[in-house]
C-alpha cells in the first residue's frame, strides 16, 4: 500500500485507496481510550463505508472520499487527545460477558 | 439522553481552535482577530437555526435552557404586562419553567398549570378553554425530560395562533432529536440546550420570532449584544461547539435515530416482559431515547444500586438531591409507591448495544432478588389485592 495521502483528490480514488482509508478509520477509532467513543466511531466507520460502497457516480465518490479524509483528520487528533486523558473503565467494557456486539473485523 | 450527554469528540475538535488560536472578541469590529471569531460565531448561529428552520437572526445565545426558559417565561409577560396578566403552562414542565411561573405569580401575574392526561399529554380542549382575553403566553415543552412524552406541538401552535397568544416551547430534550419547524408549528419562542445534543455545558439558545416580532423584557441588560435581549460578551468556544453539535445532529439524524430506536425497542421489550412493569407515558407519542418504567413492589433507589456504574436516574437529575418521588409521575396520576419504583433510562448516540444488554441483565436479576425479599410481593403472589388491605397506622 502506498503512503496515505491526506490531500484532497480530484480523480476517482481506487478501491484499494478507499479500503486503506477504511482500515485507517478502524485503527484510529480503536485507539480511543473512551469505550463509548471507540464503539461509536467503529460502528460509524463501518456504516459510512458501506454507504460509500453503494455510490456509483465519479463525482459522488470523489466528494465522499474527500469528506472522509477531513473526518479522518479530526478522528486522528481526537483519538490522540483521548489517550492523554484516561478515566475509569466503563462497567460494560470491564465485563467480557457483555461484549457481544463489538465490531471485531479489522 | 435527558440528564446530559458526553461532548462529541468532533465538537471538541472545533472548540479547541478557539482555546488555542482563535481568541478574538467577536464584538470587536476593528481588527482581524475579532472578525475571524465573529465569522465562526455566525456560522454556528446558522447551524443552530437550520435545525428548526429558523433565520439565524432569530437565535439568541444564552447560558443554557434554564436561562432561556427564565427569559421567555418572565420576559414576555413583563413586556406585555400593561394589557395581559395571564400565562398557561403544564404541570409536567421542567422545574425552571414552573419556578419561573411561580415567580411571576409573586409579581401579580396569574398562571394556569394545566393537568395532563394519564398518558402525559396535554388536553388540547382544556388548553383552548383555558386561554383568556388577557393570556399572553402558553408554554408547553416538546419532549418531557422524565418520561419522553412528545406533546402535540403543531396542534398547540395552531390553537395559540388562532387566539393570538404567544407560544413558547422548552425544546431542550427535543431539539435535533425529533423534527421541529418553528414556522410549520407556529412556535414563537423556543429554548434550546447545547449539552443535550453532545455539545458543551453552560451553553444554550433561545429562538425569538422576528416576523411578527415577539417582544420581551431582557433579564440581563448591558452592552446590547444579541439584539439587546441578552447582553454580555459571547463565548466563542462554546458557541462554535454548540454550532458543530447542531450541525452533527442534522447530519447524523437518520443514523442516530435508527440506532436509538433499535436500542430503545430492545430495552422496552425486555423490561416490560418482566411481570408487573409498566411504561410511563404515552407509548405512541414517545421519544425513544427516554424510557421510563415502573417496577411495582420495588424501590427505585434500591434497583439503581445494582446499576450504580451506569448513568440512570429515578426522577430527574435536576432533582436527584431529594428522594421525593417525581412530580411528573404524580401529574400522570401515579401514586407515591409507583412513582418511587420508577426508573428512567436515557439512550443516545454513544450508548452501545452491550450496555443495553448489561442493563437488561442487571435489572432482571435485581428485580427478582428484591421481590423475593419483599413481603408485599409474597402477598401479590398469593393473589391478595394490596389496595384492599387496611394498614395499621404508625
Amino acid at each position: 500500500m502506498s503512503l496515505f495521502n491526506p490531500l484532497p483528490v480530484t480523480r476517482r480514488p481506487t478501491k484499494q485507496e478507499i479500503q486503506h482509508l477504511y482500515h485507517l478509520f478502524l485503527k484510529t477509532s480503536k485507539a480511543f481510550s473512551n469505550y463509548n467513543f471507540r464503539e461509536y466511531f467503529l460502528r460509524k466507520a463501518k456504516h459510512d463505508f458501506e454507504q460509500r460502497n453503494k455510490l456509483t457516480e465519479d463525482k459522488d465518490i470523489i466528494n465522499s472520499y474527500n469528506q472522509a479524509l477531513k473526518d479522518y483528520a479530526v478522528l486522528k487528533r481526537q483519538s490522540a487527545i483521548s489517550q492523554m486523558y484516561k478515566f475509569d473503565q466503563n462497567v460494560v467494557e470491564a465485563n467480557p460477558l457483555f461484549h457481544h456486539h463489538q465490531i471485531k473485523d479489522d | 439522553m435527558q440528564a446530559t450527554t458526553p461532548t462529541d469528540p468532533r465538537v471538541l475538535d472545533v472548540m479547541l481552535n478557539f482555546f488555542t488560536g482563535l481568541y478574538g472578541n467577536p464584538h470587536s469590529r476593528t481588527h482581524a482577530y475579532g472578525w475571524e471569531t465573529d465569522i465562526e460565531v455566525e456560522k454556528a448561529r446558522k447551524h443552530i437555526a437550520d435545525v428548526i428552520n429558523a433565520d439565524p437572526k432569530e437565535i439568541i445565545f444564552t447560558s443554557g435552557a434554564t436561562e432561556s426558559n427564565n427569559m421567555c417565561i418572565k420576559g414576555v409577560p413583563r413586556f406585555y404586562k400593561s394589557t395581559k396578566k395571564h400565562i398557561i403552562t403544564a404541570q409536567t414542565e421542567h422545574k425552571c419553567i414552573l419556578n419561573s411561573a411561580r415567580h411571576l405569580q409573586d409579581e401579580g401575574f396569574e398562571v394556569t398549570y394545566l393537568p395532563v392526561k394519564p398518558d402525559g399529554l396535554v388536553d388540547l380542549e382544556l388548553l383552548e378553554k383555558s386561554i383568556r382575553k388577557d393570556t399572553c403566553l402558553v408554554s408547553i415543552m416538546s419532549v418531557n425530560n422524565e418520561i419522553g412524552v412528545v406533546q402535540p406541538i403543531e396542534e398547540i401552535g395552531r390553537i395559540c395562533k388562532k387566539h393570538k397568544v404567544y407560544f413558547h416551547s422548552d425544546c431542550a430534550q427535543a431539539y435535533g432529536k425529533i423534527p421541529l419547524d418553528v414556522n410549520k408549528m407556529n412556535i414563537d419562542l423556543m429554548s434550546i440546550s447545547s449539552h443535550k445534543i453532545y455539545g458543551p455545558k453552560g451553553m444554550g439558545a433561545v429562538y425569538v420570532r422576528r416576523r411578527p416580532r415577539v417582544r420581551l423584557d431582557p433579564i440581563i441588560t448591558g452592552g446590547g449584544q444579541e439584539r439587546g435581549l441578552r447582553s454580555g460578551t459571547l463565548a466563542p468556544p462554546l458557541i462554535a461547539g454548540f454550532g458543530e453539535a447542531a450541525r452533527l445532529m442534522m447530519e447524523e439524524y437518520d443514523y442516530d435515530s435508527s440506532h436509538i430506536s433499535k436500542l430503545s425497542n430492545k430495552l422496552k421489550n425486555a423490561l416490560l416482559s418482566i411481570e408487573h412493569t409498566t411504561l410511563n407515558g404515552s407509548p405512541e407519542h414517545h421519544y425513544p431515547g427516554c424510557v421510563n418504567i415502573s417496577f411495582a413492589y420495588i424501590e427505585g433507589e434500591s434497583l439503581l444500586m445494582a446499576l450504580k456504574d451506569i448513568a440512570l436516574s429515578s426522577g430527574s437529575a435536576c432533582t436527584s438531591a431529594s428522594l421525593e418521588p417525581s412530580y411528573v409521575l404524580h401529574a400522570l396520576g401515579k401514586d407515591d409507591a409507583l412513582a418511587h419504583s420508577s426508573i428512567r433510562f436515557g439512550l443516545g448516540r454513544f450508548t452501545t448495544e452491550d450496555e443495553v444488554d448489561y442493563v437488561i441483565d442487571a435489572i432482571t436479576h435485581r428485580v427478582d432478588f428484591l421481590r423475593e425479599l419483599s413481603p408485599l410481593w409474597e402477598m401479590v403472589k398469593e393473589g391478595i389485592d394490596l389496595d384492599t388491605i387496611e394498614w395499621s397506622g404508625h
